[in-house]
């Protein structure tokens, strides 16, 4: 048998969230250090997926070793073109956010465990492909943020943790309904064996009669985690209260488990349902790209700015998911990673901000460039690549978006066009009004990033104009995939999806 | 099942023979010789350990040759004194449950055992008795058996719950469980009498052959079964706290002993369970339609009331018998559904369930004081500093009891939970789920306390035997979270 990757990726982590338990707790400059080295070890395995990982549909690299034969649970892991970015995504992220997060010093080796296990949850829910499991792995991602947010956030943090808790559970929860269901439908038209195999019920198919709901209560426990207007009010909370690292994983990879889950399950599982749920999906996404960017725009608070930029952000990609073309997906799946790499950055500009001036209040800093130029420099590279401006990443995923709903949903598109421009005055005005001007008092005596701030910064400035020049490098992978999905839509449903006339762009379909 | 001589069998008896036996030692050696405690450590632990060893006789008596000619479980299973005492895989599941708890009960009670001094020998025999009358009770074929085991269980908890007289609480726990349980039980003897009276036997198989004979004819069917069934269930809903009959619980559990309230609850918790069970399945099996309805409706009360008022205590106690009613809901949620494979899920939740649940209530004595009446939230505020050990494993506990993926208590409510929604009870399951995500609230209540709240927690200190009980709970909880395949098979092994 091959070496099972998929597997090491998940219990990577979690040995090295051991390992850091393990050592001393006095030794409290150590537990950092450790943690971030031993979190290479995950990256590294990523690295190494994604150079091997071949353009194609379909699952790859599958392990499947079944656990309990009563309930058809199996120990079911694979990859494909939307969860193999997301993936490397994670394993990125998790180095970055624990390099970060030097100004903790209240137990350190417990947060430093709770990260790894976060990462260990985060990339179990991407490859898990048995329902169950993957269940597990989306709720078992909430114990760890829940003490991040909760033990090392700010003031309010107790009530924005259990808010978070809360509202992702009573998602989750109706979610179990449905995958129970869908597993003792499976054991009803295979006439007695129960299974929550996700390849084996998608094979199955699910009822007509039975997708609505479904599809129903899926979209509900995503949408909460995504988060899709209305249900993102826990988001500006948990987001302001956590600590850097954890508003960076959140908005990194946490929200994206919402995303992935619609295109991993609403999408090739209820078709029908997500034809007929165009409409509602459609409207409610571009509200939120609309009202997030509008409430980003007044937001006195610079972390309360970045968050809401994100639920305008994530409108765009669940707008790309519903358009229900191959540029949409694309640009869905695409977006998702640009995000993560750009308001990623923009959380750990904000944490450093704060932890130089002990304030996010937009109106407490002025004229910082004079200070700390590179700062300044990276904050406005990371808005470009933010905003979208062409050749940052950004760009290709909301370009890909917006011709990608433009063939199906002309209307949307063009309202959600006025989300890029709202944007650009969000960030920049947020630019203008901390970084420019005359500095006055401790802003003028504000030191500029060195050392692993800058590491960590370069390292996404990198990966965003990698992406931004070059996104075939990750197109070519996820292109196969997104097709299929929309076959598997279009061959299950009356639809047909339009096609759309490329420029070149966006991989091999032009 | 012939003569009453010819069905004698020692095997079948041998672990209550062990505890009975332990506990007439300790309280012979207390009397003669005024021994040190260590005597006494000893002695329990042999005895426990006998009963162990019965218990795993008894398994290698029914499962004698793999290859032989079995019985559909692949047993064969001991009916002994005149179908008084069975002996089957699904009985020798449940009384390991109840050996378990009497184990990690007397580990955690040590500590007020030793307070109580020379009273330190009575509490520790009436441990032994109450266990070897459960023992009885989830392997009883008889009713009168049944009713034996659960007064000899019963009546030496109600002398525990008030062992202690450094608190009047304790006291008042004793009586208001004496009183309540003693009227539970003459509910539950005035249920069996009619039953009597209708069906002329009192052997369960005797009762499911009566009313299988009876078929579907209502005009056959007076209304003395359901009166009788409805006296019978509703005295052990009493026992295992189910709403509306739960309101003795929480005084109880709060006012008694903070050592002894883990065993108190957890082992009555899984023999009522175990013998309601089989009560569902061999004497009432011909009834389905009569108790499911009922059933289904007390379990969503259960769930929906513990769940709520366990939301609103600031004793974690309180919370803890709160959260118990609801934990009876989900199990009679299993119990109503009335089918093989909700049979083996409440089987895995109870098992499970209670081992957590002994071993939280095991650390909540540590941290109030082993005699102590109430556990006042406060006193959690910053555990996770002074006592890093206690607050993590309170943690899990609580992430277990509230169902948490990767720990046992997920693994539970999604076996019972699938198999009811199988079974037809989709709106059930509904108010479950959603119950289940209220409960987080208190949950995480504990949590907040001990990890998010600035506050100087109280120093615990945990015993060695207090840590290893709780280590190995946490291991069971947590590998049967993640693995939970062994117990699974053993559980259909024993459930056909």
């Amino acid at each position: 048998m091959d070496f099972p990757v998929l597997s090491a990726l998940i219990v990577t982590p979690l040995l090295a969230a051991i390992v850091v338990a393990l050592l001393p707790s006095k030794r409290t400059e150590l537990h950092l250090p450790v943690g971030v080295a031993l979190s290479t070890l995950p990256l590294a395995l990523a690295g190494w997926l994604f150079v091997e990982f071949e353009a194609l549909a379909g699952f790859q690299f599958s392990e499947l070793v079944p656990i309990y034969d009563g309930w058809g649970l199996s120990w079911h892991l694979g990859v494909d073109g939307i969860s193999m970015p997301l993936v490397l995504l994670t394993a990125v992220l998790v180095p970055i956010s624990l390099a970060a997060s030097g100004k903790i010093t209240d137990r350190t080796k417990l947060f430093v465990a709770m990260v790894l296990l976060l990462e260990a949850g985060t990339i179990g829910v991407f490859l898990a492909l048995d329902l169950i499991v993957f269940f597990v792995f989306f709720e078992l991602v909430l114990v760890p943020m829940y003490f991040i947010i909760g033990i090392w956030g700010s003031e309010n943090r107790i009530y924005a943790a259990v808010k978070f808790f809360l509202y992702t559970a009573f998602g989750s929860a109706l979610m179990l309904a449905g995958i129970i269901a869908l597993g003792i439908g499976h054991l009803t038209a295979t006439g007695g064996q129960l299974s929550f195999d996700y390849e084996k019920i998608l094979e199955l198919g699910v009822s007509s009669g039975s997708q609505m709901w479904l599809f129903v209560v899926f979209a509900l426990a995503f949408a909460i985690k995504v988060p899709i207007f209305p249900l993102h009010t826990w988001l500006p909370d948990a987001h302001v209260q956590a600590p850097t690292a954890g508003s960076v994983l959140l908005a990194g990879v946490l929200l994206k488990m919402g995303t992935y889950g619609f295109l991993r399950f609403n999408l090739p599982l209820f078709p029908q349902a997500s034809v007929d749920a165009v409409p509602v999906l459609a409207v409610l996404a571009v509200i939120g790209i609309v009202y997030g960017a509008a409430v980003a725009i007044v937001q006195p608070d610079l972390k309360k700015l970045v968050a809401y930029s994100s639920v305008s952000h994530l409108g765009f990609i669940v707008l790309g998911t519903f358009a229900l073309t191959s540029q949409g997906l694309e640009g869905a799946v695409i977006q998702g990673i640009n995000h993560g790499l750009s308001t990623g950055a923009l959380f750990l500009l904000v944490g450093m901000l704060y932890e130089r001036r002990h304030t996010k209040q937009i109106a407490d800093f002025g004229g910082i460039a004079k200070a700390a130029p590179l700062m300044a420099g990276f904050f406005l590279f990371m808005s470009f690549a933010s905003i979208g401006l062409p050749g940052l990443n950004g760009f290709v995923g909301e370009f890909l978006i917006l011709i990608g709903s433009y063939a199906t949903l002309p209307w949307f598109a063009i309202i959600s066009a006025s989300g890029v421009i709202l944007a650009a005055i969000y960030l920049l005005w947020a630019y203008q009004r901390v970084f420019t001007g005359e500095p006055e008092g401790d802003n003028a005596t504000v030191a500029d990033v060195r050392g692993v701030e800058v590491a960590t910064l370069g390292v996404l400035g990198v990966l965003i104009l990698v992406l931004g020049l070059y996104p075939q490098v990750l197109l070519e992978k996820i292109t196969p995939t997104t097709d299929a999905v929309i076959e598997r839509v279009e061959s299950l449903t009356d639809y047909e999806a339009p096609e759309v006339l490329m420029i070149e762009m966006g991989g091999d379909h032009g | 099942m012939g003569e009453l001589g010819a069905s004698v069998s020692l095997v079948a008896i041998l672990p209550e023979v062990a505890l009975v036996l332990g506990a007439v030692l300790v309280l012979l050696v207390d009397v003669t010789w005024k021994p040190d405690l260590r005597v006494h450590a000893i002695l329990a632990a042999a005895s426990i350990a006998g009963a162990a060893g019965g218990l795993l006789a008894q398994w290698l008596e029914i499962y004698p040759d793999t290859e032989g000619i079995a019985g559909a479980q692949g047993a064969f299973p001991i009916f002994a004194y005149s179908d008084m005492v069975v002996i089957d895989p699904e009985s020798i599941l449940f009384r390991a449950g109840v050996v378990a708890i009497t184990a990690i009960g007397t580990v955690f009670a040590w500590r007020l055992i030793r307070r109580l001094g020379r009273k330190g020998a009575e509490a520790l025999a009436l441990v032994l008795i109450a266990s070897s009358g459960f023992l009885f009770m989830v392997s009883a074929g008889h009713f009168m058996m049944l009713f034996l085991g659960l007064e000899v269980g019963s009546i030496s908890l109600y002398v525990l719950a008030g062992i202690s007289n450094e608190h009047k609480e304790s006291d008042e726990a004793a009586m208001k469980y004496f009183l309540l349980g003693s009227v539970a039980s003459a509910i539950f003897l005035y249920g069996v009498a009619l039953l009597y009276t209708a069906t002329g036997t009192m052997t369960y198989a005797g009762t499911r052959g009566f009313l299988l004979s009876l078929g579907d004819q209502i005009v056959f069917r007076p209304a003395i079964f359901p009166l009788a069934v409805g006296l019978i269930l509703v005295g052990f809903l009493f026992k295992i706290g189910a709403a509306p009959f739960h309101a003795w619980a929480p005084d109880v559990y709060q006012g008694a002993p903070a050592g002894i309230t883990g065993y108190m609850s957890a082992v009555a918790k899984v023999a009522a369970i175990g013998a309601i069970l089989r009560m569902a399945f061999v004497p009432f099996s011909g009834l389905v339609d009569t108790w499911q309805a009922p059933l289904a409706g007390v379990a969503a009360v259960s769930v929906v009331v513990g769940t709520l008022y366990a939301v609103v205590q600031s004793d974690l106690r309180r919370i803890l018998a709160y959260s118990g009613v609801a934990h009876a809901g989900f199990l009679l949620v299993g119990v109503a559904t009335g089918t093989t494979g909700s049979a083996r899920g409440v089987a895995f939740y109870v098992l499970t369930y209670v081992i957590v649940l002994a071993a939280a209530f095991g650390i909540v004595g540590a941290v109030s004081g082993a005699s102590s009446s109430g556990s006042p939230l406060d006193a959690y505020r910053g555990l996770s500093k002074s006592s890093p050990g206690a607050a993590a494993s309170l943690s899990v506990l609580m992430l277990a009891l509230a169902g948490m993926p990767v720990t046992s208590g997920f693994v539970a409510k999604f076996g019972v939970f699938t198999a009811a929604w199988r079974g037809g009870f989709q709106w059930l399951v509904l108010v479950a789920l959603v119950a289940s995500v209220a409960a987080f609230a208190f949950y995480l209540r504990v949590i907040v306390l001990m990890y998010f709240e600035e506050g100087d927690g109280p120093e615990v200190e945990l015993s060695l035997g207090t840590r290893i009980s709780t280590a190995v709970v946490l291991i069971l909880t947590i590998g049967l979270g993640v693995y939970p395949t062994p117990l699974l098979e053993l559980i259909d092994r024993a459930f056909f």
